[in-house]
């Protein structure tokens, strides 16, 4: 399957996630701009972690107005989808994802090895962000809750204890933690390769109702 | 003479240099090499080259006698960073730099810029930064100020970091009354090259292109490069608009464009140069001196965010993000195309002539016409009278008044000089890039380098209170610290960068700290085989109480030949045996100990440098047959901090009886290391250790059961580890 990874202007995530993607997946990776206008060519779509635009205005909310996001609109039905990190809040931020993310409670950056809890497992991955308080008004379905903090969210106490959620389609999905830091035998963990395996089975699934 | 403020007839009578540092003498020394005097703009910017900052004139006696030879050398001092070779065609680029007296001001953009200025340094290189690595001192926490100049000097880093993907993988921060008032901060960036990218600060080649490339220039910084070589004292209101602000997003475009342009297109590429203190004047008068070659500028053409800047403003403008290349004629239009892609303000502001003059035009006047090496080469250099302190004089070594062993520990764990540094580490990026081996809180940080099996081990080390005990002991002992932590970690050590942060030099005795510390870096560098090959001076640092400790941080860069076999610090089973490598002596002297039992410092140091490669030995051999199931270097605090230190954050405790006193528990004698191995290791370890003559000394096991029992000559410690880390990660309120 042909995954895409977009490119955000001074986003830094992508190649740590392209390595990861090629250690853990059968993808066949390509980098798109934040221009693009056709993502149709693609069975996946990655968006990654790491302060596009600078973070301006609020995390997100830059790239939520780039071209690209006009183009995955059009593929959500039978593409998957997934934002993580900045990616997750760029979702947000264009409302293909519920709810929205606001600064740490101590307002300072915070970064820790947390245990995850997703599907029957424990996962350590990793938690990094100066905005990572994720809040939400609406109401989500229990199914649409894909991973949660063990010990509640390490960014502070207005937050959900979500840690990754995906839409009612079960298209696109946000997933905050970093897998791609914590997946190759070098890192501190190296249980991301759990969440990237689980990825490429949702995208075959998804592709296979296409 | 529109946009000359007063002509060179009205500078003279005005002395208006004054203002910006420069004496009388000085001045008189650029009328006689140009045999006239000179112009507004002109003696503006010989000012600024020929601060402390752009011509280390104070400092360059001191400063060529550095070793800084060595096979693994590829760049040493002078350049934007230097370059360590580290095999199969890559090479490191590292250097580390001051940002002190802005951060005393404004610490949060001085932090920021700080970190945003030493990472063009090493792109402008054609190196990928792959970490970051700082090290700050600030007074004790007692007072609302220190803790916003140390609170906002931290996020600043950490926004820049983490903004631009470069993860923060070392550092340390220490707290002293030395440093109130006058904070320093110090950024080290490391990146990766290939050995055929790498690119110099040159411009060469009559009539190719001088290009600006990045942020637009504003009036911000001018006259920084002076103000950065002043003391910071009193009230600085005043000096505000001498701080710079940071734009990381635009920073990460720019070095995205400059790696871009450098990795696609070296053809046309000729050289690449960070503005940074004294911003244009200096880049490009550096790169057509390096060359040998002249250049004409255009200050009219330089993108501009306000109206109306004089030459002279743009010139020494120190706004950030901007870089300057030298490009061959005919490659303006794909510098353009990239400026494009990354939305880059971009225009060709000059060009490289033949002869040697330094030539400036402002909308066709010409204001500059001096000749090159005047600007970068003849600044003067000063050989500065020294006398040796006072204090050494009658220096007594210190003996500890008693105390009791539980007692001295939970105090020694809550100061600020031993307690967790988890509060600060957890607000950097330490993990982006995705390469982070070992985050900071180890000896040294390692990452990962891509495609293969190595990896970089950094660390960067001072401990102020030696240095200021005895400047050349202490300055030998800096670079051994550093070292020991990358043997400790399982690294092999290549090369150092010195941030060089003193106190006022004008002051005979802080001179002789500069001059002797200086001498021991390079005489512990030589014997270590760590040759300093870039660095940073930071003079003038100083408050109401007078020059701050001499600070010379030291940044080391080693080879980790397998990331799979990085020797851990902390333990990693129970019923592994624990060792003290090296001798222990009454070394209370600038210890913790000395400094919580009596507020000050005093007395001599020992240290034997020979004693020092022997044990390092040892270690990297013991790494090398994967004998160590840990290793941990000892510094503050001693040899129980040390054993502390090593179990906590982990699931074991440990039992050891000590055949010493309870002040020598703390004695802070150098050259030592605490290891743990395997129980079935113990008779080799023991054999080997004894054949090559080296002192070491078992002490008991890591235990299942999270207790810390010490039993030493004259009493005991006997506490649930929990309760002694709750104390420790306590420790520092921030």
């Amino acid at each position: 399957m042909k995954a895409a990874i977009i490119n955000f202007s001074g986003a830094n995530g992508a190649l740590e996630l392209a390595e990861a993607l090629n250690t853990h997946t059968d993808f066949t990776v390509e980098h798109l701009s934040d221009q693009t206008i056709d993502l149709s060519d693609y069975g996946v779509i990655f968006l990654p972690g790491g302060a596009s635009y600078g973070d301006y205005l609020r995390p997100g909310a830059v790239a939520a107005t780039t071209p690209v996001m006009s183009a995955l609109k059009q593929v959500r039905q039978y593409a998957t989808i997934i934002g993580i990190g900045n990616g997750f809040q760029i979702l947000c931020e264009a409302g293909l994802l519920p709810g929205g993310f606001v600064q740490n409670e101590s307002l300072n950056f915070h970064e820790e090895l947390v245990t995850i809890h997703f599907n029957d497992l424990k996962l350590q991955l990793l938690a990094s962000a100066k905005f990572g308080q994720y809040v939400l008004n609406d109401s989500i379905k229990d199914d649409q809750v894909l991973m949660t903090y063990e010990k509640g969210s390490p960014f502070g106490s207005r937050a959900k204890n979500i840690a990754a959620l995906c839409d009612d389609t079960g298209h696109v999905m946000g997933v905050f933690p970093h897998p791609e830091r914590v997946c190759q035998s070098w890192q501190a963990a190296t249980d991301g390769k759990e969440v990237f395996e689980w990825i490429e089975e949702v995208a075959s699934r998804n592709e296979g109702r296409k | 003479m529109k946009w000359e403020l007063m002509n060179a007839e009205e500078v003279a009578q005005t002395k208006v240099y004054r203002e910006w540092g420069m004496t009388d003498e000085e001045y008189e020394k650029v009328v006689a090499l140009l045999s006239r005097k000179p112009g507004y703009t002109e003696i503006g910017i010989y000012s600024a080259m020929w601060s402390e900052h752009c011509s280390y004139k104070n400092s360059k006696p001191i400063l060529r006698k550095f070793y800084t030879e060595g096979p693994q050398v590829l760049q040493g001092p002078g350049e934007g960073a230097g370059i360590v070779d580290i095999g199969d065609g890559q090479a490191v680029v590292f250097k580390i730099e001051s940002h002190n007296s802005p951060s005393a001001v404004e610490p949060y953009e001085g932090a920021a810029t700080g970190l945003g200025g030493i990472l063009r340094d090493v792109f402008s290189m054609g190196a990928t930064p792959i970490a970051g690595v700082n090290s700050l001192r600030f007074g004790e926490l007692t007072d609302d100020r220190t803790r916003y100049l140390f609170k906002e000097a931290v996020r600043g880093i950490s926004d820049y970091g983490s903004k631009m993907g470069v993860p923060t993988i070392a550092g340390e921060v220490k707290f002293d009354e030395a440093y109130h008032g006058s904070p320093l901060v110090n950024a080290m960036v490391v990146g990766l090259l290939n050995h055929e990218d790498i690119k110099k600060g040159v411009a060469s080649g009559i009539g190719n292109k001088i290009i600006y490339l990045g942020a637009k220039t504003g009036r911000d910084g001018i006259n920084g490069a002076t103000f950065s070589s002043d003391a910071v004292l009193g009230d600085n209101s005043d000096q505000g608009s001498a701080v710079q602000a940071g734009n990381p997003y635009l920073e990460k475009r720019v070095m995205d464009a400059c790696l871009e342009l450098i990795h696609e297109h070296s053809d046309i590429i000729i050289g690449v140069q960070d503005m940074g203190a004294a911003g244009l004047v200096s880049s490009s008068s550096e790169m057509a001196s390096s060359a040998d070659a002249g250049v004409v500028l255009y200050t009219d053409r330089v993108p501009q965010r306000e109206e109306e800047m004089t030459p002279y403003e743009i010139l020494l403008s120190e706004s950030q993000e901007r870089m300057l290349l030298c490009v061959k004629a005919g490659g303006e239009e794909v510098v353009a195309q990239i400026a494009e892609k990354y939305q880059l303000p971009v225009a060709v502001i000059g060009e490289v002539t033949s002869g040697n003059l330094y030539q400036v035009y402002h909308e066709g006047e010409l204001v500059v016409d001096v000749p090159v090496r005047t600007l970068a080469d003849d600044a003067p250099v000063y050989e500065k009278p020294w006398a040796e302190p006072e204090r050494m004089k009658h220096a007594v070594a210190y003996v500890p008044e008693d105390f009791d062993l539980t007692e001295m520990t939970k105090a020694l764990l809550n100061t600020a000089d031993l307690a967790s540094r988890q509060p600060v580490i957890e607000q950097f990026d330490t993990t982006s890039l995705g390469q982070t081996v070992v985050r900071p809180g180890s000896d040294a940080g390692i990452v990962h380098i891509p495609n293969s099996d190595k990896g970089i081990a950094i660390t960067v080390d001072c401990n102020g209170r030696y240095v200021y005990l005895d400047p050349e002991i202490g300055g030998q002992m800096t670079v051994a610290e550093a070292a020991r932590n990358i043997v400790a970690s399982g690294g092999q050590p290549l090369a150092i960068t010195d941030g060089l942060n003193f106190g006022n030099i004008k002051d005979l005795e802080v001179f002789y700290e500069l001059k002797f510390a200086a001498q021991g870096i390079s005489t512990a560098a030589e014997r270590l085989q760590t040759p300093v090959i870039s660095g940073n001076v930071s003079l003038n640092n100083e408050n109401e109480a007078g020059s701050i400790y001499p600070t010379p941080m030291v940044g080391m860069v080693g080879l980790i030949p397998n990331i799979h076999q990085v020797t851990p610090m902390h333990v990693q089973q129970a019923g592994d045996a624990l060792y003290v490598v090296g001798k222990t002596g009454a070394d209370y002297s600038g210890s913790v100990l000395q400094k919580y039992q009596t507020g000050k410092i005093s007395g001599p140091l020992h240290f034997d440098l020979d004693e020092e490669v022997r044990q390092q030995q040892l270690i990297q051999q013991m790494n090398e047959k994967q004998l160590l199931q840990s290793a941990h270097d000892l510094s503050e605090g001693g040899l129980l901090m040390g054993l502390l230190q090593k179990v906590f954050q982990t699931p074991y405790g440990l039992q050891v009886t000590i055949n010493k006193s309870k002040a020598e528990l703390f004695s802070e004698s150098a050259s030592r290391f605490v290891i743990s191995i395997a129980a079935d290791h113990r008779t080799d370890f023991e054999a080997y250790a004894k054949e090559m003559g080296i002192n070491c000394e078992y002490l008991g096991v890591v235990t299942e059961e999270e207790m810390i029992a010490v039993q030493c000559n004259n009493d005991q410690l006997h506490c649930p580890k929990e309760e002694l880390e709750a104390i420790w990660k306590d420790g520092l309120s921030c």
